[in-house]
């Protein structure tokens, strides 16, 4: 019993970091631009099938840095052709907007790929179990949550530590700062959006190992996404992360305890949360409310 | 009696303190304008007093009574109105319809579901009075964003006014506008003030002077000096604040 | 006031229909629909029309009067049609009461969001919205014992309705097409009144500036509450008379896509500017969709790029456009 809640509550850990690095890109865009990226979900996909597709001719390591780029640059071409032309309107348009184009991108692949579901073996050296002392657990999940645990850390010394970060973390916060920016800076939105693409894109690459990769796996990492944002608090970095946490614990371990309802157990706790701290855990007062 | 009473009422944005245990006493028969120097901590004191932000610290009192960290749309049923800095209408509608929904609230209506806006009884009357009171009959029903600025100013008022408040305040009346509009405007003020309690944010010094009969100066969040525009005018802490305040 | 609502009428239908209340000529035109000879034949199509333009209608109270984003909407639907499927199944045969309960379950959910939401702001009310509406569609495909889980309800039908001492057959499709206009027609009087009463004008001065509408002393997270109740009570109308057009309830409808379709047909009849958008955007989706996934495989790539050309180029809908054409032509 207790053997059996350890693996799910690591299990949880490691799908809360994967969830974490996903709704980290999400949470950027929601700050910066104000866009509830609805692509986000299907960027995540494409990270995990162009790992697929890349891997057996570029290899584990190489496609792992190939994959995310190329989703990033899809991201990129998003921004720049399509959602930078609904910034200062109607928010609801650019819902609309990748709420539509996610529809869109989800069918292309299907197109590519098709309907049935892929699968991405994970490299040699990460193969099989490690005994822990107290358990045996996969490498590979163990391998994926301290990438994951890096990419954390990259995203948090940029944001943190450098100059570009400062700028970002200002517009996250500040309605008058991001409107300065949008009119005088319209490189650093791309460059947001960018990297919250290339965040969905390593998080679906690494994940490819240890998920079923299908075309609705985007839409189904989306969720998550939300629940965390709001779980956490809108803005808030260490909020998502501890968000991201909490869903996946949470998540693995009813899945234990109470399989049927394991999906509804993380909306229950944001509601809970939303009527204990109607902010999020660590939410400030942002722009996004009255 | 005082109309306003504050009691060290305390507000800070992350580390900054904007307005620092401030305690006034705002009487109903004077004019008052706050002055002081930029990020001096009257618009957020303003802000405080009107319910737009919810002091850290502090209670505020109308009239005896404690409004600390009530809802906006109570504050003003209870006869607190205002303006602010950067205009503040429905700039997509006409006049009328400016006015009118301002005079449908104030006479209580607004919760007939599936009632006739042409049965309410006195809102068209009360809007067209207003209206013309502004002079703006012939200007009736084009759209507001055609209006002048100092024209748009004056429905702002107008619309703050609808609400038959004890005390208006007007969060800087007179930025943006050229001389002959300012005129026009301080010359409304004072005619309002004859039967509102008016307080005024004010950069225009003349204008603050001309109108005033009690000033208080902050500075630092802090209220540095209060008295008639003689005594501010004479006080030698002003001179330095506004002096240091300077490039 | 009086001057902006003749004009809206005649924005919405120029020329000969002026001396007609525009929401007769709606109606007339729906009633008129069964009688040609290709549309009479796809018939569960035109009623399905209706009910989404009922449902479109209700929620542009709150996206186009209001100005607030509800993406979470399709919750509402779903829940009337579980409503009145589950009140069927378990309760009674009437339609009637079938209909009502639906409707109150569906509004009461709303309510409840609404009560959580209506203090949030832009995008992050959307947000919230989306959350919900998937909490409610896990707990709906989840809950075997009451809503059949995966499988859905079946096994409702329509009954014969009496009207005085005229019974009316409800299983003959035409009949039960004009009973959906019927009670279509209603409620859109009803929504009509609203949106142009005391109340829908401090809906529109909500929308227009919030801050300013607080400050004239109205009780705006009120109204914004009754406003998502009001939208949420139509949405679940909608789904319980979409439950006997289709004698079933499933769980999809309850899906955040749904949610994203409403919001997609008031936008694109031109809901933001017309009272009668959401109702031209209902039927031209409607019928895009079908078409669409009768004649090609990858449909959800044209209809995802849809949302996007509309976004992009017609962003005030079709009637927004239409006025636009005919500004330009004029002057």
């Amino acid at each position: 019993m207790l053997g059996t809640l350890m693996a799910f509550t690591l299990n949880g850990i490691v799908l809360g970091l994967i969830y974490a690095v996903v709704a980290l890109g999400f949470t950027l865009i929601l700050g910066v631009m104000e866009v509830i990226n609805f692509t986000h979900g299907v960027l995540f996909a494409y990270g995990a099938y162009l790992a697929y597709t890349l891997q057996p001719f570029l290899g584990f390591w190489l496609s792992m840095l190939v994959a995310p780029l190329l989703v990033g640059l899809m991201g990129l071409a998003i921004e720049f052709f399509l959602v930078r032309r609904v910034y200062g309107q109607n928010p609801l348009f650019g819902l609309l907007l990748t709420f539509g184009l996610s529809m869109a991108l989800e069918e292309v692949i299907r197109m590519i790929w098709g309907r049935v579901g892929r699968s991405v073996t994970a490299p040699a050296f990460v193969a099989g179990s490690l005994d822990l002392g107290f358990m045996l657990y996969s490498r590979y999940r163990l391998f994926l949550a301290a990438l994951a645990i890096l990419v954390i850390l990259a995203v948090w010394y940029f944001l943190m530590r450098t100059p570009y970060g400062a700028v970002i973390r200002a517009g996250a916060f500040d309605a008058e700062m991001v409107m300065a920016l949008g009119k005088n800076l319209p490189w650093m939105r791309s460059l947001v959006f960018a990297l919250g693409a290339v965040l969905a894109g390593i998080a679906g690459v690494i994940a490819a190992p240890i998920w079923s990769i299908r075309p609705p796996m985007g839409t189904a990492i989306l969720m998550p996404s939300y629940l965390i944002v709001v779980l956490g608090g809108i803005g808030s970095f260490w909020g998502t992360i501890i968000g991201g946490l909490i869903i996946g614990i949470s998540t693995s371990i009813s899945v234990m305890i109470f399989p049927r309802i394991s999906d509804l157990v993380p909306y229950l706790l944001m509601a809970l949360v939303l009527i204990w701290r109607p902010r999020g855990l660590m939410g400030e007062k942002s722009i996004l409310e009255v | 009696m005082a109309i306003i009473r504050t009691e060290n009422v305390t507000k800070g944005f992350g580390g900054l303190i904007a307005v620092n245990r401030v305690s006034v006493d705002i009487h109903p028969e004077q004019l008052t304008s706050i002055i002081g120097p930029n990020g001096a901590g009257k618009s957020t004191f303003f802000n405080i007093i009107t319910g737009f932000f919810k002091p850290d610290e502090g209670r505020i009192f109308f009239r005896d009574e404690d409004i600390t960290g009530l809802p906006i749309h109570q504050i003003v049923r209870k006869g607190i109105s205002r303006s602010f800095q950067i205009l503040n209408i429905f700039e997509e509608s006409t006049v009328w319809d400016n006015v009118w929904v301002a005079v449908q609230g104030s006479l209580g209506y607004g919760k007939e579901l599936l009632g006739r806006v042409e049965k309410l009884a006195g809102v068209e009357e009360e809007t067209s009075r207003i209206i013309a009171e502004m002079g703006l009959e012939y200007e009736g029903g084009s759209q507001v964003k055609y209006l002048s600025y100092g024209e748009k100013r004056l429905l702002e008022i107008a619309l703050a006014l609808t609400t038959r408040p004890k005390i208006l305040l007007l969060d800087e009346p007179m930025s943006g506008l050229p001389a002959d509009e300012r005129r026009r405007i301080s010359a409304y003020i004072k005619q309002i003030a004859q039967a509102v309690t008016v307080v005024v944010v004010e950069h225009d010094m003349d204008v603050v002077m001309a109108i005033s009969d009690r000033i208080l100066v902050m500075y630092e969040g802090r209220i540095l000096a209060s008295g008639t525009p003689a005594e501010v005018r004479q006080d030698v802490r002003v001179q330095e604040a506004y002096l240091g305040a300077m490039p | 006031m009086i001057k902006s609502q003749s004009t809206a009428k005649q924005r919405a239908f120029p020329g000969l229909f002026r001396s007609i209340h525009p929401l007769a000529v709606m109606v007339i035109i729906f009633a008129a629909f069964p009688a040609i000879p290709l549309i009479g034949r796809f018939l569960s199509l035109g009623t399905e029309v209706v009910i989404w333009s009922l449902f479109a209608l209700g929620f542009n109270i709150l996206l186009g009067y209001t100005g607030l984003t509800s993406f979470g909407h399709g919750a509402y639907f779903g829940i009337g049609a579980y409503g009145a499927a589950i009140a069927f199944l378990r309760l009674s045969h009437s339609l009637w009461l079938c209909l009502l309960i639906g409707t109150l379950v569906g509004g009461l959910f709303a309510a409840l969001v609404g009560l959580i939401v209506a203090n949030k702001r832009g995008i992050y009310f959307s947000l919230l919205t989306i959350a919900f509406s998937q909490m409610f569609f896990f707990i709906a495909f989840r809950w075997d014992e009451f809503t059949g889980g995966e499988t859905g309800l079946t096994g409702i039908d329509r009954q014969t309705l009496k009207l005085v001492n005229l019974a009316v057959n409800l299983r003959n499709p035409i009949a039960y097409y004009y009973f959906v206009l019927a009670v279509f027609a209603l409620c859109a009087v009803i929504i009509w009144r609203i949106v142009h009463s005391p109340f829908g004008r401090v809906l529109r001065a909500i929308k227009e500036n919030e801050l300013r509408a607080k400050y004239l002393g109205y009780n705006t997270e009120a109204y914004k509450w009754a406003a998502f109740t009001i939208s949420g009570l139509f949405a679940a109308l909608g789904g319980s008379l979409y439950t006997f057009l289709i004698n079933s309830a499933y769980a999809f409808g309850l899906e955040w896509v749904q949610s994203g379709n409403v919001v997609m047909m008031t936008l694109l009849g031109g809901g933001t500017v017309s009272f009668f958008g959401p109702v031209v955007g209902a039927a031209i989706f409607i019928t895009c969709r079908d078409l669409l996934s009768a004649y090609f495989e990858h449909w959800l790539l044209f209809y995802g790029l849809l949302f996007v050309i509309v976004i992009l180029y017609v962003p005030t809908g079709i009637l927004g456009a239409a006025a636009k054409l005919r500004k330009k032509h004029k002057g």
